[in-house]
């Protein structure tokens, strides 16, 4: 049995053990060697204070009493922690931008650094904390006292209001040794993180140990001490029930909402990207710390009786099995939790009332007013007051409560710091949530927790009198605090969050629509709600004015002297100053404004920074102006998907611009090979025969006369050749001159044959005349189209000679003008070949189209065009079938091409 | 939106895997989303009576299995997730 002395003695070796961690990580963080420091393991750690003696020795008494539901107050936190990327991690971000110090600084400064606000939530945290502060002395008093009992006659007699009252006096002590050593502008307290980190390895692995025994050393295995297990436990009929969920909310809402819960998660954290390692191992750290309390829990009934204290089994348990060491062990991990908790809700607890107390009243009724002398002095000391207010308030709830299981004390504690939840979450997301709501939704909540469940607690002792709570404020019976306006039958605490929270987020959400939001109100709720979307400072909102010097005396008497050096002289080189104070532009001031509420919360920093500079106006465009800086970019977003778009299609059109273009090149180039492919074969001839000419002296007439002939003929073709390119190269650049006058088209098919007669003569080819008769007249050129009628009646011959030797010519009227049709009974034209057949040079099969070159039917199509009709092949029909269509005026493209060459060159491309 | 707009009507392969990339990304975001989504569902509704009357596995009542084991997988997939997230912000 471990002697009362060595109980103190141990006790005191731990807590100078952690003085010693937290001196040193002071001067470690002071010399700059930060290191493991900011490691994220730390910063999990850290979060461990959600684990207080509540969870140590509470969760194992909720264990024996409610089977598994202990386990929703570490669910809820890990749904949070699950959903880090969206809530904590935003709660971080605007913490670092906002210089955010405490809960009741965010809300008061998201909401238009409303003082009112501050205060409330400052009012809110303290009465819902004192209970949870009372708790965790009553713990240590109660593990004392185990020991005390086990050791019977030689306890000393120290009640337990004398220990609690000497541990609260140690606390008190570290807590202002390290909670307020300065007041550092980002108020991170390295000293009190090392030692809670270091106390909560210790309360983990004093749970680990107590629990391995039990389920190793006092049993055989898990499924020994489960087969233990009572009634009451194994029989609950459901794990999910109202009660259930109602923890489940209340411990996600607690793990943002509690001030020391948001103290080591968004102040004390260095860096964003701790979180990314704290969202999985955190839950995994609670999932550790709960893994046993069920076998503690139904070991300690199992070997300790129903009368037992479930509270204290983590104690008793190795005590009665005679394992003082592990007993000893166990004490100091419940003392780790306990004193963890208080520092750490002391320092939020001090700062919250400091800053939004204490420094307003101080300036607008003490020396605050007159502008000069140390803040940070008044700062400090009113840090340190808070301190012992806190914890004396914490020791005389102790006093007064009424002797209640240790969950129970927690959950009341919870469900006021919930009434947070509300305004908390509006101010993260919602940009219409305003000050208003807030209040008024804050107020509704409390108003009704502490109706329904805080006031109840004391049993009577306190305001409410047993007589209130039985039947009702003023006997009515709608009033009863545990079944307000007759909801009956719920379980307490479902009772009044049921009720708490219908009116807080009703009130909210209502007021909050029914109001309109002041400029200040609507510019913070851009900053917090877009705070991954807006630049980190938005510049020149409020245009204020200020001596540059009384805002260096202003931040000499928060910051200190030399961080308020180190400031203006960092600003006036921004702003490109050799030597001198900075110009106190708009800009300044508001990013001074932030520095100093990372010291005296945003409220009191707008407060003090107002009084030099004025209130200022906020200018309405520069409202507008940031306040839509979302939809600025969500604007801007967009425009640039609609260049890029239109990007893409200017390039898909200079794609196939450039196609065509490649085409055409192309086209030019197989022209100009076949311009001298014809023009080089009668030129070989022509030299060939001349060169005979030349040199064989003894050519015979005869032949001299033949070769002659060749020459003559050949110089013709290559003439006529000549000719062709020209005349296409003319009619494509519509440079030709057009002959329009009236014309029978009669007249013009009779003169192409008359042309042709000698060739169909030759051929002898029938000419089957389907016009007999027809007067059908255009104004139109006659000789280009007898031209393209000739060329026709040509090919025909030359190609389409078939079976039946006959091609027949038609003529007939649309509505637009005229055709002339030019049919022969010959083999057709392939479908694949139907265009080429109009392209340059294009020779179906070898057979050479006229006698020419290939360019007959090109020029006969240009022409056609160009006297505002076309040259087609229609589709179908046994042989070809050529349509000359002929406007019933001609639109003479040609005349017009003068002004326009462009049009008639683009259209001979195409 | 836009980018499914866009995603067939770009040729450019360069555009490809910065396409893929980003939707991994957004992918990764909404897993985040539905992680809790599922947490609540599993561990706060009345989805776990289904097991609270299974009986025992090892001597070890089911329901107790159900609950630890959900928050183990959870504390894992939020891990396994919590690396790529990081790395996504720490990129851009």
């Amino acid at each position: 049995m471990p002697s009362w002395n060595l109980l103190v003695t141990a006790s005191l070796a731990y807590v100078a053990f952690l003085f010693a961690i937290a001196f040193w990580a002071e001067r470690r963080a002071k010399a700059g060697r930060h290191g493991w420091l900011r490691s994220p393991y730390v910063y999990t750690l850290s979060l461990s204070v959600y684990c207080t003696a509540w969870t140590f020795y509470g969760a194992v008494g909720s264990a024996a009493r409610g089977g598994l539901e202990f386990l929703p107050i570490y669910l809820g936190p890990t749904l949070v922690f699950v959903a880090w990327y969206f809530l904590p991690r935003k709660l971080i971000r605007i913490g670092q931008t906002q210089r955010i110090t405490s809960i009741a600084d965010l809300i008061s400064s998201r909401y238009g650094k409303s003082g009112l606000l501050g205060v409330a939530v400052t009012l809110l945290a303290v009465i819902g904390s004192t209970p949870y502060i009372a708790l965790q002395l009553k713990s240590l008093t109660l593990s004392f006292s185990a020991f005390a009992a086990e050791e019977g006659s030689h306890a000393p007699a120290m009640g337990p209001a004398a220990t609690a009252l000497w541990v609260a006096a140690g606390l008190a002590a570290f807590t202002i040794l390290f909670g307020t050593r300065n007041v550092d502008a980002n108020e991170r307290h390295h000293g009190v993180v090392a030692a809670i980190a270091v106390e909560a390895v210790v309360k983990l692995m004093a749970l680990l140990a107590v629990g391995g025994f039990v389920v190793w050393g006092l049993f055989p295995g898990p499924a020994a001490v489960f087969a233990q297990m009572p009634p009451h436990i194994a029989e609950a009929d459901a794990i999910f029930t109202p009660r259930w969920v109602t923890l489940t909310f209340l411990a996600a809402a607690a793990i943002i909402c509690l001030p020391r819960m948001f103290q080591v998660l968004v102040v004390e954290a260095t860096d964003e990207r701790q979180l990314a390692t704290a969202a999985w191992a955190f839950p995994l750290y609670l999932a550790l710390i709960s893994l046993f309390v069920l076998p503690i829990a139904i070991a300690g009934i199992a070997t300790q009786g129903a009368e037992a204290n479930p509270d204290l089994f983590v104690l008793s348990v190795p005590l009665a099995a005679g394992q003082h060491g592990l007993a000893l062990f166990a004490f100091l991990g419940g003392f780790s939790a306990a004193t963890s908790m208080v520092i750490v809700a002391t320092i939020a607890l001090s700062t919250m009332v400091s800053n939004h107390v204490i420094i307003p009243l101080w300036l607008h009724w003490g020396d605050g007013a007159s502008r000069h002398g140390d803040l940070r002095r008044v700062l400090l000391l009113s840090r340190r007051l808070s301190i012992i207010a806190i914890l004396g308030l914490g020791y005389l709830y102790f006093l007064v409560s009424a002797p209640r299981a240790l969950a129970a004390i927690g959950l009341i504690s919870f469900a006021g710091m919930a009434q947070v939840a509300p305004a908390l979450i509006g101010a993260l997301y919602w940009r219409g949530a305003t000050r208003a709501g807030a209040l008024a939704g804050l107020a509704g909540g409390f108003v009704i927790w502490a109706y329904t469940l805080f006031l109840p607690s004391f049993e009577g002792a306190v305001v409410m009198s047993l007589d209130t709570i039985e039947h009702g404020l003023l006997d009515i019976a709608a009033l009863r605090p545990r079944a307000l306006f007759g909801l009956d039958g719920l379980d307490p605490l479902v009772h009044s969050i049921f009720w708490s929270m219908v009116a807080n987020v009703g009130l909210f959400v209502g007021v909050s629509l029914a109001t309109t939001p002041r400029p200040l109100e609507e510019f913070q709720a851009a900053q917090f709600v877009d705070v991954f979307r807006l630049s980190a400072a938005s510049p020149g909102l409020v245009e204020r004015s200020a001596a540059a010097e009384d805002l260096l005396a202003l931040a000499n008497r928060i910051l200190g002297p030399e961080p308020a050096q180190t400031l203006f002289a960092r600003e006036a080189r921004r702003q490109g100053k050799a030597a001198g104070l900075p110009d106190a532009t708009d800009g300044f001031i508001q990013s001074l404004e932030r520095e100093l509420a990372g010291s005296v919360g945003a409220a009191s920093a707008h407060e003090l920074v107002s009084q030099l500079a004025g209130r200022g106006t906020v200018s309405v465009d520069g409202l507008m102006r940031i306040a839509d800086e979302t939809l600025q970019l969500i604007d801007a977003k967009r425009s640039l998907e609609r260049q890029s778009r239109e990007l893409e299609e200017t390039a898909s059109q200079l794609r196939e611009a450039n196609a065509a273009l490649k085409r055409m090149d192309a086209l030019k180039d197989a022209f100009l090979s076949q311009v001298s492919h014809e023009l080089r074969t009668p030129m070989t001839s022509i030299r060939s025969f001349a060169e005979i000419l030349g040199d064989m002296p003894d050519v015979s007439t005869e032949n001299a006369k033949r070769f002659l002939g060749i020459i003559r003929e050949e110089s013709q073709r290559l003439t006529r050749l000549l000719d062709e390119i020209l005349d296409l190269s003319f009619l494509e650049s519509g440079r030709v001159t057009f002959n329009i006058d009236r014309v029978r088209l009669v007249d013009v098919i009779d003169r192409a044959l008359a042309s042709t007669e000698g060739l169909l003569t030759a051929s002898d080819i029938a000419v089957a005349r389907a016009y007999q008769g027809s007067d059908l007249a255009v104004e139109t050129d006659f000789d280009r189209v007898a031209q393209v009628v000739i060329n026709l009646v040509s090919n025909a011959v030359k190609y389409g000679c078939g079976e039946v030797p006959e091609l027949t010519i038609s003529v007939g009227e649309s509505e637009s003008g005229a055709h002339i049709d030019v049919s022969d009974h010959g083999p057709g034209i392939p479908a694949g070949e139907r265009d080429e057949i109009f392209e340059k040079f294009a020779r179906l099969g070898e057979a050479n189209l006229a006698g020419s070159a290939g360019l007959g039917l090109p020029i006969s199509r240009e022409i056609m065009r160009n006297l505002g009709g076309d040259l087609i092949l229609l589709p179908g029909g046994a042989g070809a079938t050529f349509r000359v269509i002929l406007p019933r005026r001609a639109a003479l493209s040609g005349a017009a091409a003068d002004a326009d060459p462009d049009r008639s060159r683009t259209r001979a491309a195409s | 939106m836009s980018d499914h707009d866009r995603e067939p009507s770009s040729p450019d392969r360069a555009a490809l895997p910065l396409a893929r990339e980003a939707a991994a990304r957004r992918r990764r975001r909404d897993v985040a989303l539905v992680l809790p989504l599922l947490g609540i569902v599993l561990l706060a509704s009345p989805f776990a009576n289904v097991v609270a009357h299974a009986g025992s596995l090892a001597g070890i009542p089911v329901g107790v299995l159900y609950v630890f084991g959900v928050w183990l997988g959870l504390i894992a997939a939020t891990a396994r997730l919590a690396g790529r997230l990081r790395a996504d912000d720490g990129e851009g």
